[in-house]
């Protein structure tokens, strides 16, 4: 039968009507319950069952409780499969906006279960009036192939931030040649003999953003964007969500490995934070990194920290820390840090060294590259931070170690100098120095690797830096390769949090550099822009010359490949490299001033380019944005033969479990 | 220093496929919307050693361009110095911190005027406002304020009404007051280079 639009408001209206009638009637109401579940939302406790669980990891149990007007909730406890949890239930105040008075949630920390199988739990809470209210919902403890094969000592995840199928085959074009249909050379990824697809969606939108994206691979589960390692509860303290156990701590607590997190972009940013953080604010920058050694070295054991955000962990007497009280730094309440057994925090210790703590605690520093390739590889604990903030993109990176000065440079510097920072690592540098002091841990490690600028030149829709940082990450991911294939009970992952921009390889121009220069600065109307992108055969084969280091000479070729994105906004596009990049103020000098006194950086892409023409963008805003689209996940080495199929976000965390609790082929 | 590249300028930029032809595909001839017969290159995927690049960025080597000509200021008023942003750090960065320069500490206590922009958000203090570099629209109540504020910036005091806002601008601003240097935080703000601006001082749009 056809449902018309009228059925469904008459539906709609209908249900409101009855949930107006029930709320006015009924006594207290659970209106969250955590682990997020379809059965608790919509009475439906059949697959795909929304948390899921390896057995004995440790997650929180919650619920907000709603009493009736002049009631409280005096009391409440959780049942599992009908059995009494006998474990302390902490009644947490909420504080969340939109509750009524006296609102409560019901919280049990740190519980684990270790039966394969779906469970249902329950909620009981008692309203003042002795009045009762129930709620259920479900979650699922994965079962483990104990008989899999050989386990995997060693996990290495690589995430390219926000690299979808387009960034990797861009980058293949742009470093590998193709010629007469075929790719002359295959990326280090594309040589990977599994291959599959991933869904990406968080647990509120089908768009996720980088703190559930890379959260869902450390925790096997679902977050709300902009939360990692926790879910989602009605109090707006950043620290004291629900937690579920990362995986590095359940390795660390059931095997011993340690933990290793690498990235191109501030420490703190959402990919790194998920794998050694628990917030419901992926910007809490103090706490998160404080949490760092607070929790992660005790817990995860973590043994190598390496990028940028070198501002966290200067006490604020120290010019240019970052360190702040005011919404960015944690401290836990008692009940959530005697459960887990971590420690409680100071969320007003401001004046702490973090950077010093680290070396108290018997960490090596390294500042800049050259630091870092002395680091013995005996090293047992290593920090290096390379900056004060993100670190310089790879096309700035090589640009200053070949010494080239960007066009128009009132300073005669090349970029990174001017940032301040002019020794900054590869990330391939970085992953090789990890890969040695980690392999020093006996019990093996889960490192994380993260090419962090392929997702923030996609927003910023800077096609060459994007590219390049892709090749980046490509080079990174061969040291691991080569580490697997040295240590064959090592498992690599390769995928994305989230696709960026929606990129396209639209073609490839049909105009010279000399040409397209000469037209961005006479022909910048869309009709001549838009005739110069070279579709089907007139694309041909961009032909970009590959210098030493990896990298392509220049990236201003004659018949250059032309990217196109989707989820842009309003830019000013000539298909020429831009010589800057978009200004960054989280840098410690927001790029060096010039002339005028102001940054010579652009603001935006829409004056970055002014002679190149005018796209109006398909979303609102000054960056192009995250899509919904799937992205691939590539695999070597032991277990990699799990990871084929198109599967869920969290599956890639039960499958590499599955490699190093249970083995594989 | 070398200069690859010109991007987004007039032609005027020397390409290093016009100088050593070794990045077309394509003859120089080409023109647009022509590719019925594209020739294919010479090598399959070019590599070009370190040396050659070497030699090529050598070849395109150019210039600083000049700077961009300042905005015209009024005179410097009489026992006013001048600085700007980029004058307050030692560049590079060493192991840990910031490290103020000789020109910064010197002026610590006395009145200087410095060009900038006023952040853009709401706060506590009224009376107080962010100055950068660039334009700014931190949103303290929502990620913190340090994460988007530069480290080179100013915290400004301006006397006044304690519970009457400082209206914002966008426009550039030339501010002249007395500047102090304060390590450790305050207000959970961490503002090395504070100014106080007082009543007989104006504020330059």
């Amino acid at each position: 039968m056809k449902t018309t639009r009228l059925d469904l408001l008459t539906t709609a209206f209908a249900l409101s009507v009855t949930i107006l009638a029930g709320s006015a009637s009924a006594a207290p109401a659970v209106s969250r319950l955590t682990p997020p579940s379809a059965l608790f939302t919509f009475g439906d406790p059949t697959p795909p069952i929304i948390a899921r669980f390896l057995p004995g990891q440790r997650f929180d149990i919650q619920a907000t409780v709603r009493p009736d007007a002049g009631q409280t909730i005096t009391s409440a406890v959780f049942k599992v499969d009908g059995v009494l949890i006998s474990a302390p239930i902490a009644l947490v105040p909420t504080t969340a906006a939109g509750l009524p008075a006296n609102s409560i949630s019901p919280t049990l920390r740190a519980y684990s279960n270790s039966t394969p199988g779906n469970h249902t739990f329950t909620v009981e809470a008692t309203q003042s009036d002795s009045s009762v209210v129930t709620a259920s919902g479900n979650f699922e403890v994965i079962a483990i192939n104990t008989n899999g094969g050989t386990k995997a000592k060693n996990i290495i995840i690589c995430i390219g931030d926000g690299m979808g199928i387009g960034h990797r085959t861009a980058a293949r074009i742009m470093s590998r040649g193709v010629q007469q249909g075929k790719a002359v050379d295959d990326l280090v990824t594309d040589t990977f003999p599994n291959t599959g697809i991933v869904k990406t969606s968080s647990l509120n939108s089908i768009v996720t953003d980088s703190a559930p994206g890379a959260a869902c691979y450390s925790t096997g589960n679902k977050a709300n964007n902009n939360q990692q390692g926790v879910f989602p509860d009605d109090t707006i303290d950043r620290f004291d969500n629900p937690r579920v156990e990362l995986i590095g701590e359940y390795l660390h607590r059931t095997q011993g490995k340690a933990l290793g997190i690498v990235t191109t972009s501030d420490v703190f940013d959402a990919t790194p934070g998920a794998f050694g953080s628990h917030t419901s604010d992926r910007g809490a920058g103090t706490g998160i990194c404080d949490q760092y050694l607070d929790e992660t070295t005790v817990k995860s054991g973590l043994k190598v920290l390496l990028g940028g955000g070198r501002k966290w962990f200067l006490p604020s007497s120290t010019v240019g820390s970052a360190r702040a009280t005011a919404n960015t730094d944690y401290a836990l309440p008692a009940e959530l840090s005697t459960a887990w057994g971590v420690a409680t925090g100071n969320s007003t210790d401001t004046g702490r060294d973090l950077l010093g703590d680290f070396q108290t605690a018997g960490f090596t520093y390294t500042p800049d590259r050259t630091a870092l390739n002395l680091i013995p590889n005996s090293t047992q604990k290593l920090i290096g931070l390379f900056s004060f903030s993100n670190m310089n993109v790879s096309l700035d990176k090589i640009n200053g170690r070949r010494g080239v000065v960007p066009a128009g440079s009132t300073t005669g510097n090349p970029l990174v100098q001017d940032y301040g920072f002019p020794d900054q690592p590869m990330l391939d540098e970085m992953t090789d120095k990890a890969l040695k002091v980690l392999n020093n841990t006996p019990q093996g490690f889960v490192l994380m690797v993260e090419g962090a600028s392929i997702d923030k030149q996609a927003h910023n829709m800077d096609s060459e830096r994007w590219i390049l940082d892709t090749i980046e990450f490509d080079n990174a991911v061969g040291v691991c390769k080569t580490f697997a294939q040295a240590n064959s009970n090592t498992l690599v992952i390769v995928t994305a949090d989230h696709e960026c921009a929606g990129i396209a390889i639209n073609g490839g121009s049909t105009r010279t550099n000399a040409q397209q220069i000469a037209a961005a600065a006479t022909t910048a109307t869309s009709a001549a822009s838009q005739a110069s992108v070279g579709l089907y055969e007139a694309a041909g084969f961009p032909n970009y010359s590959i210098a030493a280091d990896g990298f392509p000479v220049t990236t201003d070729i004659d018949y250059r490949m032309i990217i196109g994105y989707a989820a842009n906004v309003d830019r000013k596009e000539d298909f020429l490299t831009n010589p800057f990049p978009i200004r960054d103020s989280q840098q410690p000098t927001a790029g060096t001033s010039y002339g005028a006194n102001v940054s010579q950086l652009p603001a935006s892409p829409l004056n970055r380019d002014a002679n190149g023409y005018t796209i109006t963008g398909q979303v609102a805003g000054t960056s192009a944005a995250h899509t919904a689209a799937d992205v691939p996940v590539y695999s070597f080495g032991r277990g990699s033969s799990l990871y084929a199929g198109t599967m869920d976000n969290t599956d890639v965390f039960f499958k590499a479990m599955q490699a190093a609790l249970g083995g594989a082929k | 220093m070398k200069k690859l590249i010109k991007t987004n300028g007039a032609a005027l930029m020397v390409c290093l496929s016009s100088v050593f032809g070794v990045q077309s595909s394509f003859s120089e001839e080409h023109h647009d919307h022509d590719h019925s017969a594209p020739q294919p290159p010479a090598e399959r995927r070019t590599r070009v050693s370190q040396e050659k690049l070497a030699e090529m960025l050598n070849a395109t080597h150019q210039a600083p361009s000049q700077a961009v000509p300042d905005l015209k200021l009024p005179p410097l008023p009489e026992g006013v110095e001048e600085i700007s942003f980029q004058e307050f750090y030692q560049l590079p960065v060493g192991p840990r911190g910031l490290e103020p320069s000789a020109k910064l500490l010197s002026l610590n206590g006395k009145r200087v005027r410095i060009l900038g922009f006023m952040g853009e958000m709401r706060r506590a203090d009224k009376r107080n406002i962010i100055f950068a570099p660039v334009p700014l629209k931190p949103q303290p109540e929502e990620y913190g304020l340090c994460d988007d504020i530069p480290a080179t910036h100013v915290l400004v005091t301006i006397p006044g009404n304690p519970d009457e806002s400082i209206p914002f601008s966008a426009a550039p601003m030339l501010l002249t007051g007395v500047l102090s240097l304060v390590t450790g935080s305050n207000n959970s703000e961490t503002s090395f280079v504070r100014m106080l601006l007082t009543p007989s001082e104006n504020i330059t749009k």
